[in-house]
């Protein structure tokens, strides 16, 4: 099997349909209701604690998100129909004990002065915790491909790569960025070939979030 | 350049031996009769019209989905459908059909074919049980090594459970037009009952080797991705939104019953299996296994017309 997957074509790594892939967010927003509505008071709060510098607490609420994502979405739903399902719903459980650690050891945080590292930190929380609930209220179909914050992958590891943006200190940077990138990009394969109209959103986020950590690391020698 | 469609040889073959005839569809009327034709290795019939579930049929758990899959495979047998195709590599999908076939109750007209997929060549038995029970039969119509997975392996364990009685025919499958040289050696070293690969209005690359050598050695063939995954008849839709009236001299209706109806009328093509999810296109799809083949005339006409697709 191994020696034949250079023939594949991407379309064959994504064995369901659209269909098939929506219906996952409709069923966890359905089958576990008023989750939407946690999910939406949490990532207020994450905006909130990020906002007054309370990293402590915005680390913990995205460490469960992304938790909560790994158990109601990846494991049982998406683990039904692809094995990228398991293997990412174990890779979110690792994130998530990398973003603990890191809270837990590293130095106290000093955000970074660049405008643009600064920027893409809140443009991606941003979108990650509120904007998908925001959208959800005013037209669903906009987020049937993503879900909301700590219920869908897309907008959780949004969420994570602004944090990170942020307040993460470059060397932890390596340590807690793999993960998340790497679900970007297969995110925005999957949507691509499930011909979804914002299947740029994903890879763009990675793209922000790997121009920030640029800024970051370049910066860090005055950061002490 | 394309080899001939037929050599005399095997034309004389296949009208000596596979004559196409029709079946009665379970409607029971003459105008609504299923076209067959015939297993060599084995004489069974089989309607030219069966059923993929790549994609389709992987809605994991969902009881919504999984219930219309159902209605998609009550259709399929109402309209005299048999062949139904599914892998160990599609997911959920073979359990989603044991699903379908739990709430229908599975007709005795049902031809299952699935697939071993694994690379340990010591797990054939314990995966075709394993995705029996998943269907919930108690044993496969025709089990096919997927994208020829460890054959060597796998095929001598099948042609021993065919002798057991634990399969009723072997095959093996490839797709996308790759691996075509390594199904040649196969199939003429190897007592093989069917060969599936990809067949369509586009992608005609069995008809140099495969296609010949199958109708010469009487080996079923399976069509798989008709409609080249759907893009096909996105293509076609892109280029003429209303399908022309000429297409009812052919029979046809729809894009799809033109482009299933060309794969079918070949005359070393056995079946062909596309996938849907919805019951409307099932209808569209199994259209094309009434009325006439295409002529070669029809043909060329098609291939001048959408050549450029």
């Amino acid at each position: 099997m191994i020696e034949d997957l250079h023939t594949y074509t991407l379309d064959r790594f994504i064995p369901f349909t659209a269909e098939t892939y929506v219906r996952l967010f409709d069923r966890i927003h359905a089958e576990l209701w008023p989750a939407p509505l946690v999910s939406a008071a949490a990532g207020l709060a994450v905006l909130v604690f990020a906002w007054r510098g309370g990293w402590l607490p915005a680390t913990l609420l995205l460490v469960l998100g992304l938790v909560s994502t790994a158990i109601v979405f990846q494991f049982p739903r998406y683990g039904e129909l692809t094995p990228v399902g398991t293997v990412f719903g174990w890779g979110f459980l690792t994130e998530a004990v990398l973003l603990l650690v890191w809270r837990l050891r590293a130095k106290p945080i000093r955000p970074s002065s660049s405008p643009l590292a600064s920027g893409c930190g809140v443009v991606l929380l941003v979108a990650g915790t509120v904007v998908p609930s925001l959208l959800a209220v005013l037209d669903d179909s906009i987020t049937a491909f993503a879900g909301l914050f700590a219920l869908g992958p897309d907008p959780t590891v949004i969420a994570v790569l602004g944090l990170l943006a942020l307040a993460a200190q470059p060397r932890w940077l390596a340590i807690l960025l793999p993960i998340p990138l790497l679900w970007c990009a297969v995110s925005g394969a999957t949507l691509w070939v499930l011909e979804t109209p914002l299947c740029w959103v994903p890879p763009a986020a990675g793209v922000l979030a790997l121009a920030s950590a640029v800024v970051r690391v370049r910066e860090s020698p005055r950061v002490a | 350049m394309h080899a001939p469609l037929l050599t005399r040889r095997t034309a004389l073959k296949l009208v000596g031996l596979g004559v196409p005839a029709f079946a009665l569809s379970s409607r029971g009327s003459v105008e609504t009769a299923a076209r067959v034709k015939t297993i060599l290795t084995s004489g069974q019939s089989l309607p030219v019209i069966g059923l993929g579930t790549w994609r389709t049929f992987n809605v994991g758990s969902d009881p919504v989905l999984r219930d219309a899959r159902a209605e998609v495979l009550r259709a399929f047998f109402a309209e005299g459908g048999r062949v139904i195709d599914a892998s160990p590599m599609y997911g959920s999908a073979q359990e989603v059909i044991g699903h379908g076939l739990r709430k229908l109750g599975t007709p005795a007209s049902l031809f299952s074919a699935d697939k071993i997929w694994t690379s340990n060549g010591t797990a054939t038995r314990e995966q075709a049980a394993q995705s029996a029970r998943n269907w919930n039969v108690p044993a496969f119509d025709l089990l096919q090594i997927h994208n020829l997975v460890s054959w060597e392996a796998h095929l001598p364990t099948l042609r021993k459970m065919k002798e057991e009685g634990i399969v009723r025919h072997l095959g093996i499958t490839t797709s996308h037009g790759l691996r075509h040289d390594a199904c040649e050696r196969i199939m003429k070293t190897e007592p093989i009952d069917f060969i599936q690969l990809t067949y369509n209005l586009t992608h005609r690359e069995a008809e140099d080797r495969l296609l010949p050598i199958a109708a010469d050695r009487g080996i079923a063939v399976i069509a798989n991705r008709p409609f080249d995954g759907g893009d096909l008849i996105k293509r076609l839709k892109a280029r003429h939104p209303q399908a022309p009236d000429w297409l009812a001299e052919l029979d046809c209706r729809t894009w799809a019953d033109v482009l299933l109806r060309f794969v079918v009328s070949h005359p070393a093509v056995t079946c062909a299996i596309p996938a849907t999810s919805k019951v409307v296109h099932l209808h569209e799809n199994m259209a094309a296994g009434r009325g006439r083949l295409l002529n070669a005339a029809d043909r060329a006409r098609l291939l001048r017309l959408f050549g450029s697709l």
